[in-house]
């Protein structure tokens, strides 16, 4: 498809003109970004086969259940997404039902031993392994097949299991490190581009009085999510996990809490308490995702001037895990025709990708969207962008075969932080664990 | 020979003299649905643990079949370091939940013991925070206990530095604790209380009049009628502290690191964290075990007390 081709097509879904010409406008320098995302997830790559679609019209009606774990803050995003669904498909009725995230895979594996469950979930989490083998989802793979658009979206976004399509990501989300600007200008310091960068920095912020930083210290997987870039810099891997990288970074994040520029406390803190310490105005820098673009216009809006940047990395060996929210057809559901054009019809759209992009920042995976502006003009996801295909590590890792493994580095982390633990102890103890728990 | 007692005036029915003295005809019908309850949600789960623990379980037949390995797997699960780590942590849990729950409750029993202007009032507080579930305590306590939080702030007007209650070395154990033990202040509390006011009158008046002081009334007289009370209240105590589990989800999830994880909080997170279902399971079978073994200690003592 050519780029006035695309211009037709989005204009058909109704798309503002002026989003086309500065796409158009943008195409070119777009492709660099096209194709480092495609390049990145290409290399995540699978296998497909033939194709069978359903015949669904304007007059097709029905219930559709969706299970999802968007909190009140950013719940209006899946509710757009049900909103542009009904467009399409006004007699379609959708039960949106929220499923708190950490219960998500609790809940729909003991649905699924009922034989019960939803139509669709929206779940981007590491147990979807375990999720699949409990009978959780319904494979995808005969509407993938014949989906006329499969073509835009690279390998790297699509689960399989069995060499069967399951779950596809529309969008990735990933950790960078956001910045106060105004606290970067009191003290004196630049945008850090290495880890000496940031040592020095943080002396500097610390010394003004400041918190130089927040990050998760929780000993869940979003505490592994926010240790792996770390990690991985120092060449980590659930297939190599020595002990001597692990120290590495344990010690960096063991003196960043000794010298009181990582609050000790972070090891309670999830990804949106984090955020929210940081949007308090006092915390120069935190390790956070692109999600958090439009609550920081929300909740920071005017109070003080921030930015992104890639995180500092120890090596070119860095991963930052690609997230982002997957669509599944519920295994139990009576309605799988409706739950596929859900899905087709939200976050595999480019008008549903738009939702997301715009309300909370997800970086489509469409490859042509990769030239709108909204993803090549903002400034606050070039960090991200730069990341994908520089950094990109696929998660869950391992296909989600290393659970227990991360459930290992993530209790070492929070223990590092909390001083529970020396470097050299928690390195040993979590090079151990991984090794016990995960067979590559 | 059949004797009946009336004719069955009204609605009630003639009874014989036999069933007047043993149990009225039928009664098994009435316990039925009470069994039957018990029967699906107590025994059922029950008898599935026990079947997950000596089974090889995980996500991947979780709805399929589950191969027997007999004790092995409790067995693995024991001698495992996490284990031996919670096992520790919920001796100590516990030990504090029971102690400072009890001791607390006593306290207070004593102090709201004559009553007075303040006590029903005082009494009414600490059941409102009894009976308010152990979510909503936990994220109060959670915040409360925050380096920024309330607790912090007041102790830094007596220039004392943040204490990190939920973060530090054994404190965020030993906090968890003190915080569930809060709860079981007022239980312990309304229960003594009760206790108290049934003592025998004459008895505290007998001791007053041959010039025994309230210290010697407490030790000679108070405690050793209490101690009936006390017992069982340390079987419940006991019980409830070493299943408690939600204080610990929502305030430290077991961290720093593994700083907190107990017992039935390490079930939970084999079981539901990484989805090994036996260990969990075996982890829980241990647990129920041990819970079981004190509360027949216990009970045996309560018979000796009775008999004695």
């Amino acid at each position: 498809m050519n780029e006035l081709d695309q211009g037709s097509s989005l204009l058909d879904r109704g798309l503002s003109r002026r989003q086309l010409l500065k796409g158009a406008a943008a195409g070119a320098g777009s492709l660099a970004l096209a194709g480092s995302l495609a390049e990145f997830l290409a290399a995540c790559g699978g296998n497909t086969t033939t194709t069978t679609t359903s015949k669904l019209d304007a007059n097709t009606a029905g219930n559709l259940e969706v299970w999802h774990y968007s909190s009140q803050q950013d719940v209006k995003t899946i509710q757009d997404y049900s909103a542009l669904f009904r467009q399409k498909y006004p007699k379609v009725n959708v039960k949106l039902t929220y499923v708190e995230f950490s219960e998500m895979p609790k809940r729909a594996i003991a649905a699924a031993g009922a034989k019960q469950g939803p139509d669709v979930f929206i779940y981007g989490g590491n147990e979807v392994n375990a999720m699949y083998k409990a009978g959780v989802f319904k494979s995808a793979d005969s509407y993938w097949q014949g989906f006329a658009d499969k073509g835009q979206f690279p390998d790297g976004v699509i689960t399989r299991f069995n060499n069967k399509v399951y779950g596809i990501k529309g969008y990735v989300n990933l950790t960078g490190l956001w910045y106060n600007q105004d606290i970067l200008d009191a003290v004196g310091v630049a945008v850090p581009k290495t880890i000496d960068d940031l040592n020095n920095a943080f002396a500097k912020i610390k010394a003004a009085g400041k918190v130089p930083i927040a990050l998760t210290g929780q000993p869940t997987d979003q505490g592994d999510w926010t240790a792996f870039p770390w990690l991985s810099g120092y060449g980590f891997s659930y297939k190599n996990p020595e002990s001597s990288a692990i120290e590495q970074a344990f010690a960096l994040v063991s003196d960043w809490s000794k010298k009181g520029y990582l609050p000790k406390e972070s090891v309670q803190w999830g990804q949106a308490e984090t955020f929210n310490r940081w949007a308090v105005g006092d915390v120069a820098f935190m390790e956070n995702g692109n999600w958090n673009i439009g609550p920081a216009s929300r909740n920071v809006g005017s109070k003080f001037k921030y930015g992104t940047t890639p995180l500092p990395a120890a090596s070119g060996k860095q991963g930052i895990f690609l997230g982002g929210e997957a669509l599944w057809i519920g295994g139990f559901s009576k309605v799988p025709d409706i739950a596929w054009a859900y899905m087709q019809e939200t976050l595999l759209s480019k008008e549903g990708l738009l939702i997301t992009l715009k309300e909370s920042g997800g970086i489509p995976a469409r490859h042509d969207m990769s030239g709108l502006p909204d993803v090549t003009n903002n400034p606050l996801l070039a960090a991200y962008t730069s990341e994908v295909k520089d950094h990109g590590a696929e998660y869950p890792p391992e296909g989600g075969a290393a659970i227990a493994a991360q459930a290992v580095i993530a209790q070492n982390w929070s223990a590092v932080i909390a001083g529970q633990k020396s470097p050299s102890q928690a390195a040993k103890d979590a090079s151990d664990g991984v090794k016990a728990n995960y067979k590559a | 020979m059949r004797t009946t007692v009336g004719a069955g005036v009204g609605w009630a029915p003639a009874v014989s003299r036999r069933s007047l003295r043993l149990r009225p005809r039928g009664v098994g019908l009435y316990l039925l649905p009470a069994a039957l309850f018990l029967a699906v949600l107590a025994l059922y789960p029950f008898i599935e643990l026990i079947h997950m623990s000596v089974s090889q379980v995980s996500s991947d037949n979780i709805f399929g079949d589950w191969p027997f390995i007999g004790t092995a797997g409790v067995q693995a699960v024991a001698v495992t370091a996490d284990f031996r780590e919670a096992a520790v942590n919920s001796l100590i849990y516990v030990g504090l939940v029971v102690g400072v729950g009890l001791g607390g409750g006593l306290a207070a029993a004593l102090v709201l013991w004559r009553g007075g202007p303040l006590s029903g009032f005082t009494l009414a507080l600490m059941v409102f925070s009894w009976a308010l579930p152990g979510l909503i305590n936990g994220v109060d306590w959670r915040f409360l206990l925050d380096p920024r939080g309330m607790v912090d702030t007041i102790l830094s007007v007596a220039r004392v530095p943040p204490i990190y209650w939920l973060v530090e070395g054994r404190l965020p154990l030993v906090s968890v604790a003190l915080v569930n033990a809060w709860t079981v202040v007022p239980f312990a509390t309304l229960v003594f209380r009760a206790a108290l006011l049934d003592m025998p009158g004459e008895v505290l008046a007998a001791a007053e009049v041959d010039g025994a002081r309230p210290r010697q009334t407490l030790r000679y007289i108070v405690l050793p009628l209490l101690r009936p009370t006390i017992l069982v209240l340390t079987i419940l105590s006991l019980l409830y502290a070493f299943k408690s589990f939600d204080f610990i989800y929502i305030m430290t999830f077991g961290g720093p690191g593994t700083a907190s994880t107990t017992l039935p909080f390490l079930s939970y997170r084999l079981a539901f964290e990484i989805y090994k279902f036996s260990d969990g399971a075996a982890v829980a079978v241990i647990t129920l075990g041990l819970i079981i073994l004190m509360a027949l200690v216990y009970l045996r003592s309560v018979h000796r007390e009775e008999r004695a």
